[in-house]
């Protein structure tokens, strides 16, 4: 950061007097002005606070006085967000490429480097400028991209990306077009990689990139319909993106593919995984191998079919994580499920700890009893608010028949019990009532009701629970 | 309103009973105050962490700092000690390089990360309500000297925040700072950046 500094063309006034000399002058006369104690910190911290500025209030300050017009080049952030300056007239992608212009210009002959670029721009034009901002940001040691691209002219992601050997996060969301090259492409250093909702040249190109990052430790994929919609390849048929994720260092995957009716091939082979987010549908060319060291996952299968077979399915791909601590299941997963709910081979899942699910019609109920019967340590079981905001069906208490066995778990080990969203309707209240007889150690239930409620019924809602028998002595129950 | 929330069964390290085995460090300033600090939270300390893990002798004679004042290194222990307390609300997250014993995370969890969230916000408001422009730069440089990344990125971000989206007039005056452009110089610069000078707040 320090080193022989170009003197600006501004510096009418002391041509022999360089940059460093005259920061010095600065700091000085900043001491001798008590009130200018800001500018007595050292560069390194007077840049360290520019860094939590968007890149144009940064630029901003190098009016402030000659010492402070250079700092603003040695902050290794470029970050620019459409949103932070609604009022700007000028077209965005053309300010994008003038502050990298005047920054290296400023710069002088050793541009400080280029840690993070983060761009966020909407309705822009920008894929020759976009070239240019990544080629130049690699040239200085860039270890963060994150772009952002709205509502713009779909911009193919810059080759000279795909051999970065300093690059350790990649986010892209919007408007970018993946094309990488198969085979030569390397990404050393990548540790984070998000991708949502961008564009695929063809049906390998996910597939091409996923082995060009041999180390990586944390994915997001998350399709959009139109991640489809700039393919290349129009002799490709039916489209379909195929994932194919074999990546031995991988600890989080956040897997969204929310397409039903594309073919596309899934592979995941990832050992290392503890944290699994699955949404999407299994086709038949899906395959996942074991998961023996996740311990979190959040399972959202969509409801592609309503037959036993697929039901199967799913019950074996949860299985194939079956070492699992903390599950949630979202929206129709438990509904799926209590579609083949009678099997004598369902997965146990010996550490389950902590379960979530939702109920809209509580033939969930169904499936998450044989859950729970194979699930013999479960402490924690939690009723999540229904995701959607459709109105519920009207329930009958018919799936809550009282089982003939009460799963271990719910007599000897559930301690939490949390119910989100409570209307306290007959059903919801039976399923209370049947649930405080047997559970043997419940310390707290906790039950939230909806905001519609009405504070009488609330109330009444409430003593009602507290004259439920409980099983457990110690069992309190907190109501909010 | 919430109530009966799980217990925490695991005692804050901070609150131990006085008078219990807990380990302190005792540190030196610049102006001779000395203080006594508990482990935990000089070790959030970077360059306390590291002079004790090179030479664990030195635990008794007290570690001399003689670029802090007692004023600073006082904001600063409060400071830590806060922020570790705050912490100790949530179980250890996942995080990208986690190990799976700290991977768990249950629903009470998410709860507690609220509610830690919301302790730090008006905890982190509180505490530099009263601070002049010196006092925050002195503490800018303890915790850049102290190396406390959490610390220096808080202030650092705040007093960024002071500043954005403000005219270069209102961060002058905020700053003190007298600015030694001639208008000459000062009209090629705004000419250059002119859209970065639209529309910003005038005060």
């Amino acid at each position: 950061m320090n080193g022989q500094r170009r003197e600006t063309e501004f510096d009418e006034r002391d041509r022999t007097e360089s940059e460093s000399e005259r920061a010095e002058n600065c700091i000085s006369s900043a001491r001798r002005n008590a009130r200018d104690v800001i500018s007595t910190l050292p560069d390194s911290l007077l840049c360290h606070i520019l860094s939590f500025l968007p890149t144009p209030d940064a630029i901003r300050t190098s009016i402030l006085s000659s010492r402070w017009r250079p700092l603003w080049t040695l902050v290794p952030i470029l970050y620019f967000n459409h949103q932070d300056i609604p009022q700007i007239t000028h077209p965005l992608e053309d300010i994008v490429s003038s502050i990298f212009t005047l920054r290296n210009a400023d710069a002088g002959p050793d541009p400080a480097p280029i840690h993070k670029l983060r761009i966020f721009l909407f309705k822009c034009c920008v894929p020759t400028h976009l070239e240019t901002w990544v080629a130049a940001s690699i040239r200085l040691c860039l270890q963060e991209l994150e772009l952002n691209l709205q509502f713009s002219k779909t911009s193919e992601l810059p080759r000279s990306i795909f051999f970065s050997t300093t690059l350790a996060v990649l986010k892209l969301n919007g408007d970018i077009l993946l094309n990488p090259p198969p085979s030569s492409a390397l990404l050393p250093s990548l540790k984070i990689m998000k991708l949502e909702s961008v564009s695929y040249a063809n049906r390998d190109s996910l597939s091409t990139l996923l082995a060009a990052c041999p180390f990586l430790r944390d994915l997001t994929l998350k399709l959009s319909p139109y991640g489809l919609r700039n393919y290349m390849d129009k002799n490709a048929g039916m489209a379909g993106v195929n994932a194919i994720i074999l990546i031995p260092t991988l600890k989080r995957l956040h897997f969204h593919w929310p397409i039903v009716c594309w073919p596309y091939k899934v592979h995941i082979n990832t050992p290392a995984l503890e944290y699994f987010h699955f949404t999407g549908v299994l086709n038949e060319d899906f395959v996942l191998e074991k998961l023996p060291n996740v311990v979190e996952s959040v399972v959202e299968v969509e409801k592609w079919r309503r037959d036993e077979d697929y039901a199967k399915k799913v019950w074996d791909f949860m299985g194939q994580f079956c070492n699992v601590i903390s599950m949630e299941l979202i929206t129709k997963t438990a509904e799926i499920l209590s579609h083949a709910s009678n099997r004598d081979d369902i997965p146990m899942f010996h550490n389950l700890s902590s379960l979530s699910f939702s109920f809209f019609c509580f033939i969930e109920w169904h499936a998450i009893q044989v859950l729970l019967h194979r699930a013999p340590k479960l402490q924690t079981l939690v009723v999540k608010p229904w995701q959607n905001n459709m109105q519920r069906v009207i329930r009958t208490d018919g799936y809550l028949k009282e089982p003939l066995t009460v799963p271990e778990c719910l007599s000897s080990h559930l301690t939490t019990f949390h119910y989100n969203q409570f209307s306290g309707d007959g059903v919801e209240m039976e399923f209370v009532r049947q649930l405080l007889m047997v559970a043997g150690v419940l310390k707290t239930m906790r039950i939230t009701v909806t905001s519609t409620l009405d504070s009488e019924v609330k109330l009444q809602v409430h003593e009602k629970l507290s004259e439920y028998q409980r099983s457990s002595q110690s069992c309190q129950i907190a109501f909010d | 309103m919430a109530n009966g929330e799980n217990q925490n069964p695991n005692p804050n390290p901070i609150e131990a009973t006085p008078g219990a085995a807990a380990r302190t460090i005792t540190l030196k300033t610049a102006d001779g105050e000395i203080f006594e600090v508990e482990e935990a939270v000089a070790m959030e300390f970077g360059t306390v962490k590291s002079f004790f893990e090179d030479d664990a002798v030195s635990a008794t004679k007290p570690m001399p700092l003689p670029n802090v004042s007692g004023s600073a290194l006082s904001r600063v222990i409060t400071y830590c000690r806060r922020s570790l307390e705050i912490r100790s609300m949530i179980p250890p997250a996942t995080s990208e390089d986690a190990t799976a014993a700290e991977a768990v995370q249950g629903e009470g969890d998410l709860e507690a990360e609220k509610a830690a969230k919301q302790e730090r916000k008006e905890f982190e408001a509180e505490f530099l309500k009263d601070e002049s422009n010196e006092d925050v730069k002195e503490l800018i440089l303890a915790a850049n000297y102290l190396n406390i990344k959490e610390l220096l990125d808080f202030l650092c971000r705040s007093v960024a925040l002071r500043i954005q989206n403000k005219s270069v007039e209102y961060a002058r005056k905020f700053f003190g700072i007298e600015g030694d452009y001639t208008p000459e110089e000062e009209a090629q610069i705004r000419q250059e950046y002119a859209w970065a000078f639209e529309g910003v707040d005038e005060d």
